[in-house]
Parts: C-alpha cells; sequence; structure tokens
C-alpha cells in the first residue's frame, strides 16, 4: 500500500496540513490527527499491512487489534478519497 | 511608463499606466541598479479580462493584473498577501479578515469612528505581510480601495482577527488547523509545489508570531472595544 | 478531515472594483456563470444589468449577493420576510435566510443575446410570475414531455 504522489504535508500552526502538490488549483486542504499523520508519513514508501500494524504497535505502545482496527479504518478513508496508489 | 518603485521593501521595476500608474505614485523610488520584481502586464491579458468583465476599462483589467503579478511574487521574499483590511493604531497594524469577503471594512469603520485620527487605514483590501528579521510587518501597497488613503507604510504586526457575523461581540484566540485553513482562504494559493511549501511554511512562522483570533460580532460601536481590547492588549480608555 | 475551499478566484478579484463602481451610483454589466437561472439567463451568452442597492427589495427581485462562504450568487427573492429567501430560476431548492447585508446589487435589466429587456418592463415581470407559479409543476411537465416525445418517436 502506498499514498499517491502529489501531496505536500507540513506541520502549521501545531496540526499536521496536506495540500496537493503541483500546479492544478488547490481546492482542498486536509487535515491529519497525529495518528492518521504518522500513519499517511509511513505510507509514503510503499509497506504492508502488516509493516504497518508493527510499526503502530511500536509507536503508540497498543495491541495488534487496536492498531489493525486504526489502520484499516484510515485505510478505507484514503480509499475513498481517492488518495491510494494504484 | 517604466518606473521604479519600493513596494512591501521591494524594489519593483513595473510598466504601467492608468490606474496603477495613479495608485503606485507614493510609492515611487530612483532607478536601482538591482530589480527584485519585474512587473509588465501584456496587451493581450489585459484584453481577455476586460472580454470576461465587460465593466471594466482597459486600465481597470490592467490594475488586477499588475497586483496579482505581484502577489504572485511575495513568497519568494518571505512575504505573503492576505485578503483584509489593516488599520494602524499607535503604530502597530490590526488586520480583519473575514471569509466572505464583506464585514472586513464594515468593522475598521467602527474602528475609524472610536479612534477618530488615531486610527489610519493602511490598506483595505490586500495588504503585504512580510518576515524581516524575526519580525513580521504589515504594508500598504498600491493595490488598493481607490477611495481609502493605503499609505506607503511599514507597521509591525500585532495581529489578524478572522471575523464571523454574530449577535454578540466575543473575541478568543484562533489556533490550530481551522485557523491556517481561513487563512489559507484569505492568500493567494500558489501553483507549483516548491512555492506551496514555501507558502505552509510561512504560514507557520506567521501563526507562530503574530496572535491570531476568531471575532464574532455585530455591527454595534461595542465590537470595535471588544476587538481592540483583546489584540492590543490595552483598556479603551474612554473619550 | 478534509476541508473544500470554494472560491471563484477570477470574481474575487474582479469584485473590489465591482463595489466601487456600484457605490459610485454606476451599473455593472456581468454576464453570470452556471445554468442555475435557466430559461432566462444563458451563460456566456446573456448578461445583466447591476445597480446598487438602495433599501430593503420585494419579491421577484434579482440579487446578485454573497454567501457566507464566499460564493457570488444571482439568485430570484421569492419571499420577503425579516430575510430574503431566494432561489435560481432553474433551481428547486430554495435559500432562506438571505440577510440585507449579503446583498451587494440587483438587476435592473439584462441582455438577452443583444437584446435588453428592462426588469420594469410588463413582459418580464409576467415571465417571474409565471415561472415562480409554475414551479411545482415543472419536474412533472419534464416528465410528461419526455414521455410524450418517446412515444411519438416511438420505443427505442
Amino acid at each position: 500500500m502506498k499514498i499517491k504522489e502529489g501531496f505536500i504535508l507540513r506541520e502549521v500552526a501545531g496540526d499536521v496540513v496536506v495540500l496537493p502538490s503541483g500546479d492544478l488549483e488547490i481546492n482542498a486542504m486536509i487535515t491529519l490527527n497525529e495518528t492518521a499523520a504518522f500513519l499517511w508519513r509511513a505510507m509514503e514508501k510503499e509497506i504492508t499491512r502488516e509493516e504497518l500494524i508493527a510499526a503502530s504497535m511500536k509507536e503508540y505502545n497498543v495491541d495488534e487489534k487496536t492498531a489493525a482496527e486504526a489502520i484499516d479504518s484510515f485505510v478505507e478513508q484514503l480509499k475513498t478519497n481517492d488518495f491510494l496508489a494504484e | 511608463m517604466l518606473q521604479y518603485y519600493k513596494i512591501a521593501g521591494l524594489t519593483v521595476r513595473m510598466d504601467t499606466f492608468g490606474r496603477t500608474l495613479e495608485q503606485a505614485e507614493p510609492y515611487l523610488c530612483p532607478e536601482q541598479a538591482s530589480v527584485d520584481m519585474e512587473i509588465q502586464i501584456p496587451e493581450i491579458d489585459n484584453e481577455t479580462l476586460h472580454k470576461e468583465q465587460p465593466h471594466l476599462s482597459l486600465a481597470e483589467c490592467e490594475y488586477i493584473n499588475t497586483g496579482r503579478a505581484f502577489y504572485s511574487c511575495l513568497l519568494d521574499f518571505n512575504a505573503l498577501m492576505l485578503h483584509a483590511c489593516a488599520v494602524v493604531v499607535d503604530g502597530k497594524a490590526y488586520l480583519f479578515s473575514a471569509a466572505s469577503g464583506t464585514g472586513k471594512s464594515t468593522h475598521v469603520n467602527l474602528w475609524l469612528k472610536l479612534f477618530g485620527d488615531r486610527a489610519v487605514i493602511l490598506n483595505d483590501d490586500k495588504p503585504t505581510l512580510r518576515l524581516e528579521d524575526g519580525v513580521w510587518y504589515a504594508y500598504g501597497t498600491p493595490w488598493s480601495g481607490k477611495y481609502d488613503i493605503s499609505s506607503n507604510q511599514r507597521v509591525p504586526l500585532a495581529g489578524i482577527a478572522m471575523i464571523e457575523r454574530s449577535e454578540t461581540n466575543e473575541i478568543e484566540p484562533f489556533t490550530g488547523s481551522k485557523a491556517v485553513f481561513q487563512i489559507l482562504g484569505q492568500t493567494l494559493r500558489p501553483r507549483g509545489t516548491r512555492h506551496r511549501m514555501v507558502l505552509l511554511e510561512l504560514m507557520d512562522k506567521l501563526m507562530a508570531q503574530v496572535p491570531v483570533w476568531k471575532l464574532r460580532c455585530n455591527m454595534d460601536p461595542e465590537a470595535a472595544i471588544v476587538s481592540y481590547e483583546a489584540m492590543s492588549g490595552m483598556k479603551k480608555e474612554n473619550g | 478531515m478534509i476541508s473544500l475551499l470554494s472560491k471563484d478566484i477570477r470574481l474575487e478579484q474582479v469584485m473590489p472594483l465591482i463595489r466601487e463602481r456600484l457605490a459610485e451610483g454606476k451599473k455593472v454589466i456581468f454576464g453570470p456563470k452556471g445554468t442555475s437561472m435557466l430559461p432566462m439567463l444563458r451563460q456566456g451568452i446573456d448578461r445583466v444589468e447591476l445597480v446598487a442597492v438602495k433599501g430593503k427589495l420585494k419579491k421577484y427581485d434579482l440579487p446578485f449577493y454573497v454567501r457566507d462562504n464566499g460564493q457570488y450568487v444571482l439568485h430570484r427573492i421569492v419571499k420577503v420576510r425579516d430575510t430574503y429567501t431566494c432561489i435560481g430560476d432553474n433551481q428547486y431548492v430554495y435559500e432562506h435566510g438571505v440577510r440585507q447585508d449579503q446583498i451587494i446589487a440587483v438587476m435592473t435589466g439584462y441582455y438577452r443575446g443583444d437584446e435588453y429587456i428592462s426588469a420594469k418592463s410588463w413582459r418580464y415581470r409576467w415571465y417571474c410570475r409565471r415561472w415562480h407559479w409554475t414551479r411545482p409543476i415543472r419536474p412533472f411537465w419534464r416528465r410528461l414531455k419526455g414521455k410524450l416525445v418517446r412515444l411519438i418517436r416511438g420505443k427505442k
């Protein structure tokens, strides 16, 4: 799994903000909460679901089920909004 | 006419006519060896806009285009444009921005009534904000209302308030991504990845140093007292 | 969380000048975008003549106003109370609570192609009334018309 190319991510005023990169007009801004920001950053390179779960468990000190739920929900949102690379 | 101008601390060589020429007069400066920005609008750009908006003269179309050219180069100079009405009181600039494009002039007019000569409009539509030696300043520019005195001044920026209509008058600090989003909505959003990154960096620096407020207000004179006291940190003495 | 920025960038740049012109008492001629005011206004073809607003508007007046989210709109008033209820001629959802302070200008006439039609003309006023009265039955008429056309042309 990997997030599409074409986004810039930066922390602004304490929150993580994502804008489309490139030349098309900006008509939306994405805000990521802490978990989402962590997952997004991890998914900027190709990564498997298992690797992602492992990384989340380590970072947040949670059990596998919790991590998996958060990840699945996040990936679902990415799919809905067409942010996942093919 | 090709002339040299000092706008927002930048040396601009501009070939212009009509309204731009007229309103840029207070910004004239002697010829310089090095130039930060070069502005000259091709005739076809003015004609295209005129076709779209026939009630505007070619001179007015050029005025819009020169403004756009200037504002789109600002990011390279640690500066950005904000759709806001900027008023100066006691040497500090207070900016009022509104999502709808209305309401900011109304509120600033309350400040003018409240302070009389003590308040001056720096720019009633698009002040330039610039970070210089760690301090944020607001600048007047030639691109301002016809009937407002936009002054060629640099004033330390004391605060930015995002206005929302309401029955009562309240003000509170505005932080985080919601504030970022509103400010983003009031500035020129550039094309190109590098410029977008620069914009986000600058906004981060801006919001780290300049207080941003959410002002919910009505059109009563009290609204100006509420916003002034919070943004200046001082009480408005009577009289 | 995704937040949408809705702004007509071109119009936003021109708005200060439009407001100035209106404040000077001058007319502004403007080609509206979109299909929400069909059949009266066709995008790219017809234009409206706007002047500054003086006082309260009446039913069937066509104001140019700005929504709190920054969108500029040209829709007809169909009800007047403390606020206005507006709707485009080609729409079915009413917009309630449009305030006087949101209104920038009002239409005094329009150019249908090259022909100028005044908002005061009886022909125009009759169109406004008739168009609004027939609104509830319009979707039904469209469906019926569609059926009729299919019947006449034979089944596909």
